[in-house]
């Protein structure tokens, strides 16, 4: 009964019309040999460059679920993310990933008088599709045991995140250290569900993943930096 | 036109050992160039149209990497490296980690037979590992069948009480994520008490056999719901009940 009352409210979760980015940063471990970037950094709201990428278009035109290469998928539709823009959210999320993970001394969201460091970067992609799974649709149509027997149904998928001009700088404006362009494809079976809202709940998990990696990655190009 | 070629052979020989190669589990070929490998992931650099980009790959994806000497290799080594094959190759099998954890399922199923039709109502137990496809269960259950009163009538006896134990395997085979082979084997042994037809008591001991083999679909969800469908036999040396095959509708939780 415990469990069963534990899943109702990831199911209204999973009712939410509008999507935000967010994960779970509680169970983020910090090394105990890693070592705390000293710079208070404010963590600038990215450029959004991915109208200019033509894989992303299909994210602005289209509703959630669309017929892709002649089979039904699911896709994380711009239509769907709350009203303040991606960009935003995703800079915001990148924060309490790094303060959670304690990769500077702090990180501010956007402009912050008490920052002596800023972070930039351009978002070129981020981009999730999966197949859509009829076995889910089926489940679904015989409630909630029907949902509970077909929980575990995984689709194949694939989430794009790509984030370049990735630069740290000194407030005066000088140039830290570039870090270049980041990107990652993930191609793996995700977690599906009848109403293609799991599509943007594994966009969040694998930008998970991937400020993980951004996180070692400053790490190890600080190493050996200076700052004043 | 023999410089021609040997020229052309040297290019070939300098492009192929200009990248780094990472093989992915899943026989994909990641062609770039290895930036850093730590202890769980492997770094790497690669060209995407005209983007030079930087990315990552988990070891647990990776079923080896092999590092090249670096594109500026003089023009005198090629032939060199071309015959010693100077790359390193390292097989990362070892990062698969071994996970495993419990799983209880609690099944009632009902079995209907050529001879018999029963119920039984039994718990699984297992730990299910990511790196074996093979399942034994600790299983415990209880069961009860009526014989077929037409099957019955020719053994001239009136009635029977039978009580017996079964011991044996019934591992789970795993085909897909959901779908598991159960290929089970039991031996019988119990006895049992007849009255024939005139009223007379007697005993009996009987041995036997009872192989089964069914389909389950398990979700990979923590609490979910169980069904399977599975044909079993049965030979006995039993006076009332000697044989005997059928199916059984199974269904349960996952918990």
């Amino acid at each position: 009964m415990r469990k069963l009352l534990f899943l109702t409210p990831l199911f209204l979760i999973g009712c939410t019309i509008s999507q935000t980015i967010v994960y779970e940063t509680d169970d983020l471990q910090v090394s105990k040999t890693a070592t705390l970037i000293p710079a208070r950094v404010e963590v600038r709201i990215f450029e959004d460059n991915r109208a200019n990428i033509e894989e992303n278009a299909i994210l602005f035109d289209n509703p959630r679920q669309i017929r892709l290469n002649g089979k039904e998928t699911c896709i994380n539709s711009e239509k769907h993310y709350r009203k303040d823009t991606l960009v935003n959210q995703l800079s915001k999320m990148m924060v309490e990933h790094f303060n959670k993970a304690r990769l500077f001394s702090v990180s501010f969201y956007g402009e912050n008088p008490y920052s002596d460091h800023y972070l930039t970067g351009t978002l070129n992609s981020f981009y999730a599709q999966q197949e859509f799974s009829t076995g889910a649709a089926i489940g679904a149509s015989f409630g909630l045991i029907g949902a509970l027997a077909t929980a575990g149904i995984k689709t194949p998928g694939k989430v794009i995140i790509d984030i370049s001009d990735l630069r740290l700088y000194k407030k005066d404006g000088t140039l830290v250290k570039d870090f270049g362009n980041i990107y990652k494809e993930y191609h793996q079976e995700f977690q599906a569900d009848a109403s293609c809202w799991c599509v943007y709940w594994n966009a969040n998990l694998m930008l998970k993943d991937f400020n993980t990696y951004l996180v070692e990655k400053i790490r190890a190009d600080m190493a050996g930096i200076e700052l004043e | 036109m023999r410089f021609l070629i040997l020229a052309f052979l040297s290019l070939f020989a300098l492009a192929s050992f200009s990248q780094d190669v990472i093989i992915l589990r899943n026989g994909e070929q990641i062609d770039c160039k290895i930036t850093r490998v730590d202890s769980a992931i492997i770094h790497y650099d690669f060209v995407k149209g005209e983007r030079k980009l930087s990315s990552y790959v988990a070891k647990n994806d990776v079923r080896s990497y092999k590092i090249n000497p670096a594109v500026d290799v003089p023009e005198d080594l090629i032939e060199v490296l071309r015959v010693s094959d100077n790359a390193v190759i390292i097989d990362t099998t070892e990062y698969v980690k071994e996970t495993g954890k419990w799983i209880n399922l609690l099944t009632y199923s009902r079995k209907f037979g050529l001879n018999a039709d029963g119920w039984s109502l039994q718990y699984y137990g297992y730990n299910l590992k990511n790196t074996s496809k093979w399942i034994i269960p600790v299983y415990y259950g209880i069961q009860g069948f009526s014989i077929h009163t037409d099957y019955f009538s020719q053994f001239n006896y009136q009635s029977a009480i039978m009580n017996y134990y079964l011991i044996g395997v019934s591992p789970f085979y795993k085909l897909r994520d959901t779908f598991f082979l159960k290929i089970g084997g039991n031996l019988i042994f119990g006895g049992e008490k007849l009255t024939n037809l005139y009223g007379a008591k007697s005993s009996n001991t009987f041995f036997g056999f009872s192989p089964s083999q069914g389909i389950y679909f398990i979700p990979k969800s923590k609490v979910g719901i169980i069904v399977g469908l599975s044909v079993s036999e049965k030979l006995l040396s039993s006076k009332v009940y000697k044989n005997d095959i059928g199916i059984s509708l199974e269904a349960g939780i996952k918990f």
